[in-house]
């Protein structure tokens, strides 16, 4: 078994040292890090307690460095052997599970425990800065080595579990997501509900709100952003392994056992029957009922098909989306003790918003899909040289993805009625519109990324928004901003420049979209 | 689709190279292929095959050079010429998740058939390549050889004039090569023009008219197969089979006059006899062989294998 994963091992660090994107990663890193001493040095006059900010904005920026690999480097440690077919020849080679497992994450590990390593020694200068201690330092170590065994060992229990990369990064993201957001909107949310449940005469301090507020505190508690900031708030004397280390050192165990226990019965092929999304109607049935005809837009008829699921995916997200309601409903039933429909008249504002969360995660994963799987298929040649163009054709797919998103709409539009006031001073403010510019830009971008890079795209665009947004869109954006609103008096001015700024990338990045399609094909 | 000009070429090739960054695939190559001929585009691994084949379907454009097809310019008439020409690739890029029906009812509505229309064809296609009895079946699900008579089946739902095959017959069974083989030879019948590139010599040499050697990103030959397969114009080569009752030991056979050399097969009642056509003539080579009284079973010119024709002219290891 030794010999086998000394190979992979092996393998795995030649590639990586290899691979020019790995160097640039680590050289962008040094220069954060850099950017970050230098913005401290800068408002050192400022900043009460520099040495602690320094390291602040360190440690965050590794938070962001290890939910990022989690997502899209340790999720494709198995599914990138799934998916080229080579999981067979290593076990056929030899290689146990557990060394195809070993073998496999622990040269990804390493890569991001090197560049945590190669750090520690900067981040010492923080304590010459001030304002932060050496427990301080190993404290947040500790939490940020215990969250990354954590991370790696549950993507790595998803790239056994799942067949595709992306479906892996897709699990890997929701767990990584919901300890970062909901420690923080959770009891923002609740609060909120609880004050619009008493106003109805509701009581709120048991049933669900408190199992509501159990829930957010326990996932709070294994939050390694709130174990940071408990850590970096002045006087910090606790042990470095608190109660996140030992939760995420025992998961990380827990996942990688998992893994190997379930590794062969995950990854055999379970059956070579054809599988589709939408249902093969019985012979001689087609042209009586006219159904999978092709539709006059034909590339429309096919990505609404096969790419989003059709008409059988409608219902079932009709279904799970009217379940999901219900469920609130009854909830508010139970809560204020009025009638169902009293509940879900009030509820028109919650429809509204849980329908754009719907909307907007359906189309984040149509974006990052609907070119991809045509080069993963290797079926965008075929289509190419039909005699459409290659703009007609997009957009053509990009309708056939909106028409999937009628069941999500269709309730948006439900909740609108129900409270059409809400909906109606929401629209009236520019920033919402400005965030409608930016999310429209967010999913050219994740298209964009889909043809560039073989997975994670939707991860990488998410990264780079963040990014920009408060990196560089904000500071650039400051300038013109400022100086429309000077010139004008007008706040909305602003806003228009922002929506202006997004219109004029999404353009952009739709050009380089055509480019990039016309190339494609070729290759 | 018919045309009214029938006097261009099919394809006309005129000194096109092509790079990738610092890699030349192509080299100044032409070679024109005639209507209603099957071409064989032969060449090893990286020879710059595919590259030319994606130039002629307008999916690159040349940098160098200029290529037409049925008279049009690959770089200025894209859309005329993609109605006319079906491009199979070497890779299956199929539709796994549609059905047979569906997947050539996707293709055929692309190309602005109607309902009706789409019935008929891709009925009479699915008959062309014997699959109509899979209709109704997932994609995914057929054999490889099946899904090979389906992408061919896609191919010809727009009717073209010309096919573009990009190893048709790379992993297919005997028997569905064999079979591939022969519906090509029935569209051949049927007036299309078929160019195909593939690794299989043997059976190009059956099937085709004419063939295209490429090595290097060079053209090495292009003609007619016969052509090909005669040897080289400075000597005649002759195939001579004796019968049984032929005289024992060595037969004076390079006496002749203008017989180069002579090769005897071991055990078998066969010479090979080549001569210098400028000195003398296959007449009076004969005419020597029966005052040597020898009994002549057959006296034919010899042809070489594909194989050999393709080794000679090209080059060893890997471009």
């Amino acid at each position: 078994m030794l010999g086998g994963t000394t190979a992979l091992f092996t393998r795995g660090l030649r590639l990586d040292a290899r691979l020019l994107r790995s160097h640039l990663l680590r050289f962008l890193f040094a220069v954060l890090i850099f950017s970050g001493l230098v913005w401290t040095h800068i408002n050192s006059n400022t900043l009460g307690a520099p040495g602690r900010e320094f390291f602040r904005s360190i440690t965050y920026l590794n938070v962001a460095f290890i939910s990022l690999a989690g997502i899209s480097f340790f999720s494709t440690a198995i599914t990138e052997e799934k998916e080229e077919g080579t999981l067979g020849l290593l076990l056929m080679a030899g290689i146990s599970p557990l060394g195809i497992l070993l073998g496999k994450s622990t040269t990804r590990v390493l890569t991001a425990l090197f560049l945590l390593l190669a750090q520690f020694p900067f981040t010492l200068l923080a304590i010459t800065l001030g304002g932060v201690t050496i427990r301080q330092i190993f404290a947040a170590y500790f939490a940020l080595f215990a969250y990354l065994a954590f991370l790696s060992n549950f993507a790595l229990f998803a790239s056994v579990y799942c067949r595709r990369s992306g479906k892996a990064g897709g699990f890997t993201c929701v767990v990584v997501a919901i300890p970062m957001i909901l420690p923080f909107i959770g009891p923002r949310w609740i609060a909120w509900l609880s004050r619009r449940m008493a106003a109805v005469g509701a009581d709120t301090d048991t049933g669900f709100f408190a199992a509501a507020s159990s829930a957010i505190d326990a996932i709070t508690n294994v939050s390694v952003l709130v174990r940071i900031d408990a850590i970096l708030t002045t006087g910090f004397s606790e042990s470095p392994v608190s109660l996140q280390v030992v939760l995420h050192l025992v998961s990380a165990l827990a996942f990688f056992l998992l893994s190997w226990a379930t590794f062969d019965s995950l990854t055999s092929d379970h059956s070579t029957e054809p599988t589709r999304l939408i249902d093969v109607p019985q012979r001689g049935k087609r042209r009586e009922n006219g159904l999978n005809r092709v539709w006059r837009n034909y590339m429309m008829w096919k990505d609404f098909c096969f790419m989003t699921g059709g008409v059988k995916w409608w219902l079932i997200k009709f279904a799970l989306y009217g379940i999901g309601l219900a469920t609130v409903a009854i909830v508010l039933y139970w809560t204020t003790g009025t009638a169902i429909s009293s509940g879900i008249g009030q509820g028109g504002e919650i429809i509204v918003g849980a329908m754009a969360i719907a909307i907007m995660v359906e189309l984040s994963i149509y974006a990052s899909n609907v070119f991809r799987q045509e080069l993963r298929d290797k079926t965008f040649l075929t289509i190419t040289l039909l005699p459409i163009s290659t703009a007609r054709m997009a957009y053509a797919k990009v309708a056939g993805c909106l028409l999937a998103l009628v069941p999500a709409v269709g309730y948006f539009v439900l909740g609108a009625l129900l409270d059409p006031a809400s909906l109606m001073e929401l629209l009236e403010l520019p920033l919402v519109w400005a965030g409608i510019v930016f999310f429209v830009l967010f999913l050219h971008m994740t298209a964009y990324f889909s043809l560039i890079v073989k997975w994670g795209a939707l991860p990488l665009a998410l990264a780079v928004a963040s990014l920009f947004s408060v990196g560089c869109v904000t500071p650039l954006a400051a300038i013109p901003i400022l100086l429309v609103t000077e010139m004008t008096g007008d706040e909305a001015a602003m806003i228009m420049m922002m929506i202006y700024f997004g219109c004029v990338s999404a353009a952009a990045l739709q050009v380089l979209i055509g480019l990039k399609l016309r190339s494609a094909a070729a290759q | 689709m018919s045309t009214t000009d029938t006097t261009t070429a099919a394809i006309e090739v005129n000194n096109v190279s092509h790079s990738f960054k610092e890699r030349r695939a192509l080299r100044n190559i032409s070679f024109q292929i005639a209507r209603q001929e099957l071409h064989g585009f032969v060449g090893p691994n990286g020879a710059g095959k595919t590259t030319a084949l994606k130039l002629i379907c307008t999916l690159l454009r040349p940098q160098v050079g200029n290529i037409r097809v049925f008279g049009h310019d690959v770089a200025a008439d894209v859309k005329l010429i993609r109605h006319r020409i079906g491009f199979m690739p070497d890779h299956f890029s199929m539709y796994r998740q549609m059905t047979v029906f569906e997947y050539l009812d996707f293709f055929g509505a692309a190309y602005g058939l109607s309902v009706e229309r789409r019935n008929q064809v891709i009925g009479d296609v699915l008959t062309l390549t014997d699959m109509d009895g899979r209709r109704e079946d997932i994609i995914n699900g057929l054999s490889r050889g099946m899904q090979q008579r389906v992408s061919l089946a896609r191919v010809l739902v727009n009717d073209p004039d010309l096919l573009l095959l990009d190893e048709p017959a790379s992993g297919l069974d005997p028997r569905a090569r064999i079979e591939l083989m022969a519906i090509l030879r029935e569209l051949r019948g049927m007036g299309k023009t078929i160019f195909i590139s593939s690794h299989i010599l043997s059976e190009l040499a059956e099937l085709c008219d004419s063939v295209t050697i490429i090595d290097r990103g060079e053209v090495k030959f292009s003609g007619a197969m016969e052509e090909l397969l005669s040897h080289d114009s400075r000597h005649a080569v002759y195939r001579l089979r004796v019968g049984p009752d032929a005289p024992e030991g060595d037969v004076p056979i390079d006496q002749i006059e203008g017989v180069i050399g002579v090769e005897k097969f071991d055990g078998q009642a066969e010479y090979v006899i080549e001569f210098d056509p400028e000195i003398t003539s296959t007449n009076s080579v004969l005419q020597g062989l029966i005052e040597l009284q020898i009994p002549i079973v057959s006296f034919t010119a010899d042809q070489k294998h594909l194989n050999q024709a393709f080794m000679d002219l090209t080059q060893r290891g890997v471009p």
